[in-house]
């Protein structure tokens, strides 16, 4: 029995020997944002690599927060990140060198962002391995938003906004908090419709004057770029899965510019079949507040009032309604990428026509109509 | 004196079948109904749940007709010791065999998620150590245990379970009943494997203090278990898609760690779901640690439960090591419920049944 | 050995056992007009009560004696009977024949009189040795309801619960337990609602001891509790004759020993150690949510430093970003890693803990928390610890101190430490893996029969209303029955219609 309890002992000891997964939380890196780029050696380096056999083709780059400043009592102010960056042939093996760089351990357990670069999103086989890299990590979240830059991702990690913590806090905390007026994409969301039907809309980030600027969206075909969207362009996604709500849309009318402020908006898809064409008819009611008109000019009195609202309506309307067609053209003929997941959603509601065509095939066949509905509800506090 | 003497209450083991249960087979069982029969997978749970609550019933028949021995005892009654022996041991390496996948799974994910440098032996050393205290201690003990882990399991799982429910597109879903019947009907049969654990039915009557209700008890619990099983699904279902399901390795798991919960205080709840599975696995392994060493103890005829308990362990251990890598777990897994998974929910149970009616042995009800 | 008839024979024997026995008080009386026979008094100075040795007894056998009309002869035949019957006026009178007894007798306090001719003796009980009195308690302080405390006299304590229920179904059943100290140890119950398998193991268990002395109940607590093994309490221990009381409603047993103001109540489960009397003198709104909140002390007093450790190293993702930045810039320049920052800050807290304890009144309380704050604001300055592990220390040792049984409290303490090892291991995993052991241990506990965990695990029992008066305390009108303890026959305590105006709506 003593032997049996000594053996337990020492097995026991043996175990205590150990800790293997303890790492010190000052000796963590956290990874805050993460940049994927393409690299193109220069000439110098690529006759070096050529005699390594082996050619570098991402640089990744992370920020890092600088915790000290952030833990005092000014939460940072400058110098509260620092950016580091590596090439390797692979991503994975670009983040192993990044490692080597930093006294920490890397940790991307809390990294909020992605950004893929231009070469990224225009190669599709780097933009295949970036994609594959970031799903496989277990420490990465699913849930980062993915961002595509025309410019390098370095840039934009080394950005400093000013009077905001980190770059990678900042682009996540802005998402939280305009939710519903961009096209919020995480990786998840991201890899789904790549898989599902090889395109998607990721959104742009670019810096303008030293501040960055979120909007607009790159259209992925095929995985890879065939165009970019502008932010107007890119709304009528919005419009057409029933967000907007908060965004603010001027229009001409009479010469007076008028704003309107959304405070909901609901879309409704149906398909029906016609000639061998697929005719889509998008019913979007939108409902929102008019912001701005001209002082004391044409103030809405009593009588002309419903008539100016309705006025105003029915541009809004047509305003809108153009804007989805031609945005929708725009992906059906030039990028020949299904933005606006309509083909998804014909396979989950009409079936039957869905199973008529090729997979492909759909997309060419639809014919998109808008009729879109503005409610204005309120003109703020004055008539 | 108030103990029960190893008996415990009807509501006790209920919760403990739900406990062994529900945790371990919940987890890749989405995907393998997806694989079958798409975004209809979930019927194909309902025809899984249909078919477990028949074998419970041929179980309990059986069982009720010996109300106090156990499953040696009678089998040997029915049809004689030397072939009671053979079941009996077949039926613990089977329990070794679902055991040692079933903690190799465990070990993986454990590894992947949250400790990345520990060796497997350490992580199953301390899961099987802790399970096989729990299992020396007795049936009122584990049934006590369970009381308290069931709100421990049940609560947070409901709690995200509700705030995903906002995440989740049941579009997903449509369009529904498309495919192929024979395709659900497969997909029934091969959920069953998310049932392991149900042939512990066969065990329980020596230590129900009611033995009159108990099969009714044990039928209710089943259908819980059943509706449990059906209603995760059909949200892992709405979240992934019938597409991406299928690339997901522990979907239930991705979906538990993908939902945002509000507030800020648990930014990435990934090793705080994980609590949900390690109950699971303890509950199932001393499940399944307790009820082996009681057959070991009555085939070989002599000594105490808790050396045998001791002594599977390294058995389990080295067939837990067998499977190369993830894949051929879940195949391992797969090929162990056709042959001996339906061996002992079914055939052997049904077998013996007939053979007691025929012979009108055990008790009539 | 027997008394001999002998006077002188017994006075010998009677002076050798106490030898070297200053507080002896002793004096052979001659009797009878002509000093025929003789009396033998001796008590304990300061263990009787004088005024009655003297008054009672020397004075009223001199004035008896006096006055007798008896004959020399009569005398000498009767003797025993007419100073029995005629001679002492107490109530509290036996007879022994026996030395052994007389001498435990003296010992406790009584007179003995040994008479000339007479193989007997008189015990004449006169207990009257100096008390501390009824003072209020010192370890369950309370904000509405009786401030009594028991104290050292046991016929006192028996006396405090008397007085709280009056009813012959109370009874009190007396031993003597210890060879040496020969402590009285009574064991008080209902005789209609306890259970009797429970009276029967409490009885053999305290038969069992043989022990040199039983200085404190503490002794006899340690020696019939379950399992010695557990870090948790089995027995209740408490200073208040209320909570004996009601204990003894409910069906359990109290065990009051002499010279220990603490008596024990039996069985005990770890709901017992989460109540408090003033829980029942308070709203049951307010009540509920303190049981709540004691349940969630509890468990922060044994979890939360394993928590933190298992959370910060090992699995930094669950925590918001900011949050864990802040904590890792804390903690830059800090030499020690996490575990050992809060085994140091532990240990001193239980050092000041402990300390606390020993320094007078109110010193010693404010030591405890206030002293290790500030010790632990020094540490962070100096740059020794991070200010977090701060937190998370006074924070585990407030939620200790509100349990309202300390020894419950030590449970934890000592599981606190086994948590955080397991946590350092093996992070998350170690973690659950210690509360499982824990758990596997508290379930598997007995106390006298009764699980430990009841009510929390005996679903079904008790037709379902134990858990009116564990996590939640129902209001008083709906506590019915008698928790598990009381036997199931006699189980109603309360007649819901006849008890107050609660549900006469005006």
């Amino acid at each position: 029995m003593k032997n049996i309890v000594c053996i337990i002992w020492l097995v026991c000891c043996l175990c205590i020997t150990g800790c293997w997964d303890k790492v010190e939380l000052e000796s963590r890196g956290f990874v805050v944002s993460l940049g994927i780029d393409g690299y193109e050696a220069s000439e110098k380096e690529q006759s070096e690599q050529n005699k390594n056999d082996e050619q570098s083709r991402f640089n990744i780059s992370i920020s890092l927060p600088n915790v000290t400043a952030i833990a005092s009592p000014g939460g940072g102010g400058e110098e509260n990140k620092t950016v580091k960056s590596a090439v390797g042939r692979t991503v994975s093996s670009a983040m192993g060198k990044i490692d080597s760089l930093s006294s920490q351990k890397l940790f991307y357990g809390q990294t909020r962002v992605a950004v893929l670069g231009k070469d990224i999103i225009e190669d599709e086989q780097l933009f295949r391995e970036a994609i594959d890299a970031l799903q496989r990590n277990p420490e990465i979240s699913k849930k980062i938003i993915i961002l595509a830059t025309d410019e390098k991702a370095l840039d934009i990690l080394n950005m400093k906004p000013a009077n905001e913590p980190l770059t990678g806090i900042y682009i996540s905390n802005f998402y939280e908090n305009t939710k519903d007026t961009v096209l919020l994409l995480d990786l998840e969301k991201l890899t789904e419709r790549l898989s599902y039907s090889g395109c998607a809309i990721i959104l742009r980030v670019q810096l303008e004057n030293d501040e960055l600027k979120v909007g607009g969206a790159a259209v992925v075909k095929d995985l890879r770029l065939t165009g970019w969207l502008t932010e107007e362009e890119s709304r009528s996604y919005l419009w057409i899965t029933g967000k907007g709500k908060g965004m603010h849309i001027p229009t001409e009318q009479d010469n007076a510019y008028t704003t309107l402020k959304v405070n909901g908006s609901k879309s409704k898809l149906s398909f029906f079949e016609e000639n061998e064409q697929i005719l889509c008819r998008a019913d979007i009611s939108i409902e929102g507040n008019l912001e701005e008109y001209h002082f004391l000019q044409n103030a809405l009195d009593d009588d002309k009032r419903e008539a100016e609202l309705s006025e105003i309506e029915k541009a809004y309307e047509e305003l809108i309604s153009k804007e989805i067609v031609n945005t929708f053209n725009i992906l059906q003929n030039e990028y020949k990428a299904d933005g606006f997941e309509l083909s998804d959603k014909i396979r989950k509601f009409n079936y039957d026509i869905y199973r008529k065509y090729k997979k492909d095939e759909i997309l060419d066949k639809i014919i998109l109509e808008a009729k879109v509905t503005v409610k204005i509800h309120g003109t703020g506090s004055v008539m | 004196m108030l103990s029960y003497n190893d008996k415990a209450s009807l509501r006790q083991i209920q919760i403990l079948l739900v406990l062994d249960i529900f945790g371990t087979g919940i987890q890749v069982l989405p995907r393998r109904a997806a694989e079958y029969a798409g975004q209809d997978g979930w019927i194909a749970i309902i025809g899984a749940t249909l078919l477990a609550l028949f074998c419970v019933l041929i179980m309990t028949t059986l069982a009720k007709k010996f109300p106090d021995d156990s499953f040696f005892s009678y089998s040997s009654k029915i049809i004689g010791r030397p072939i009671a022996i053979l079941i009996s041991a077949g039926f613990v390496l089977k329990i070794f065999f679902s055991l040692a996948l079933e903690l190799r799974l465990f070990g993986e994910i454990i590894k992947e998620i949250m400790l990345g440098e520990t060796p497997y032996l350490v992580v199953f050393l301390g899961i099987t150590g802790v399970a096989a205290f729990a299992a020396s201690k007795g049936f009122e003990t584990r049934a006590r245990m369970g009381e308290i882990l069931i709100y421990l399991v049940l609560i947070p799982f409901t709690i995200l379970i509700a705030f995903g429910l906002f995440e989740v597109d049941f579009t997903n879903l449509l369009p529904v009943m498309t495919s192929d019947p024979q395709d659900i009907a497969r997909g029934s049969l091969w959920s069953g494997i998310s049932f392991t654990g149900l042939e512990f039915v066969l065990f329980l009557y020596p230590y129900s203090a009611n033995k009159k209700d108990l099969q009714k008890s044990l039928l209710h619990a089943t259908m819980l278990i059943g509706f449990l099983m059906l209603f995760i699904t059909i949200v892992a279902l709405a979240r992934f898609g019938p597409f991406r399901i299928l690339h997901q390795m522990w979907p239930v798991l991705e979906m538990l760690k993908m939902i945002r919960l509000p507030g800020a205080f648990v930014e990435r709840q990934d090793a705080f779901v994980m609590t949900f599975w390690i109950i699971s696995v303890f509950s199932i392994t001393g499940a399944g640690l307790f009820f082996s060493s009681l057959l070991t103890k009555d085939i070989i005829g002599k000594g105490k439960p808790s050396i045998y308990i001791l002594a599977s362990l390294p058995v389990i251990y080295i067939l837990s090591r067998f499977p190369k890598d993830i894949s051929m777990v879940y195949e391992l897994q797969g090929k162990l419920f056709i042959t001996m998974g339906i061996a002992y929910l079914f055939i052997i149970p049904f077998f013996l049944l007939i053979v007691a009616n025929l012979r009108r042995l055990g008790e009539k009800s | 050995m027997n008394i001999s008839p002998s006077l002188d024979h017994n006075i010998l024997t009677f002076e050798n056992a106490f030898t070297n026995c200053g507080d002896l008080v002793k004096r052979k009386i001659p009797l009878g007009a002509n000093n025929e026979t003789s009396i033998y008094i001796a008590y304990l100075d300061m263990m009787v009560d004088r005024v009655m040795v003297e008054g009672s007894i020397v004075n009223r056998i001199m004035l008896l004696f006096r006055k007798s009309s008896l004959s020399p002869s009569d005398l000498k035949e009767n003797i025993f009977d007419y100073l029995k019957n005629k001679g002492i006026t107490t109530a509290d009178l036996q007879e022994s024949y026996d030395h052994q007894e007389v001498n435990t007798a003296v010992l406790s306090g009584d007179t003995v009189l040994f008479i000339d001719g007479v193989a007997k003796a008189i015990l004449i009980s006169t207990k009257g040795f100096p008390n501390r009195g009824i003072q209020a308690a010192e370890t369950e302080v309370v904000i509405q309801g009786s401030k009594e405390a028991f104290t050292e006299g046991f016929r006192f304590n028996t006396a405090l619960i008397r007085r709280r229920i009056r009813d012959t179904n109370l009874k009190i059943k007396q031993m003597k337990i210890g060879r040496c100290s020969k402590t009285d140890v009574a064991l008080v119950y209902m005789d209609n609602i306890v259970r009797k398998d429970i009276l029967k193991e409490a009885e053999s268990r305290l038969n069992n001891i043989d022990i040199d002395a039983i200085l404190d109940s503490g002794y006899i607590e340690q020696l019939i509790e379950d399992n010695w093994l557990s870090p948790f309490p089995q027995n209740q221990v408490t200073e208040r004759p209320d909570k004996a009381a009601a204990a003894i409603l409910e069906g359990r047993i109290v065990i009051v020993v002499d010279n220990s103001p603490f008596v024990l109540i039996i069985p005990a489960t770890l709901n017992c150690y989460y109540q408090a009397t003033e829980d029942y003198a308070q709203r049951w709104q307010i009540a509920s949510l303190i049981r709540i909140l004691r349940f969630i002390a509890g468990a922060i007093a044994a979890c939360l430093p394993g928590l933190y450790i298992a959370v910060a190293v090992y699995h930094p993702s669950m925590l918001p970003t900011l949050l864990i930045f802040k904590m890792a810039g804390a903690r830059q320049m800090v030499p020690f890693p996490a575990v050992v920052e809060i085994l140091l800050m532990e240990l001193t807290f239980e050092l000041l803990r402990e300390a606390g304890i020993r320094l007078p009144g109110p010193i010693g309380g404010t030591l405890g928390i206030v002293g290790g704050l500030i010790i632990g604001q020094a540490a962070v300055e100096a740059g020794l610890v991070s200010p977090i592990v701060v937190i998370v220390v006074a924070l585990t040792g407030i939620s200790g101190f509100a349990i309202p049984h300390f020894s419950l409290v030590t449970g934890f303490r000592l599981m606190k430490f086994f948590v955080i090892i397991l946590s350092s291991l093996l992070g998350l995993l170690g973690f659950w893996l210690s509360i499982f052991i824990i758990l596997i241990h508290l379930t598997s506990l007995k106390s006298f029969g009764i699980p430990y965990l009841s009510p929390y695990v005996g679903s079904g029992m008790n037709d379902r209303t134990e858990i009116r008066d564990s996590i939640l305390r129902f209001p008083l009108f709906m506590m019915i029955r008698r928790p598990f303890f009381a036997d199931p026959g006699n189980a109603q305590r309360m007649n819901p219609k006849k008890t107050g105006n609660i549900r006469k709506k005006e």
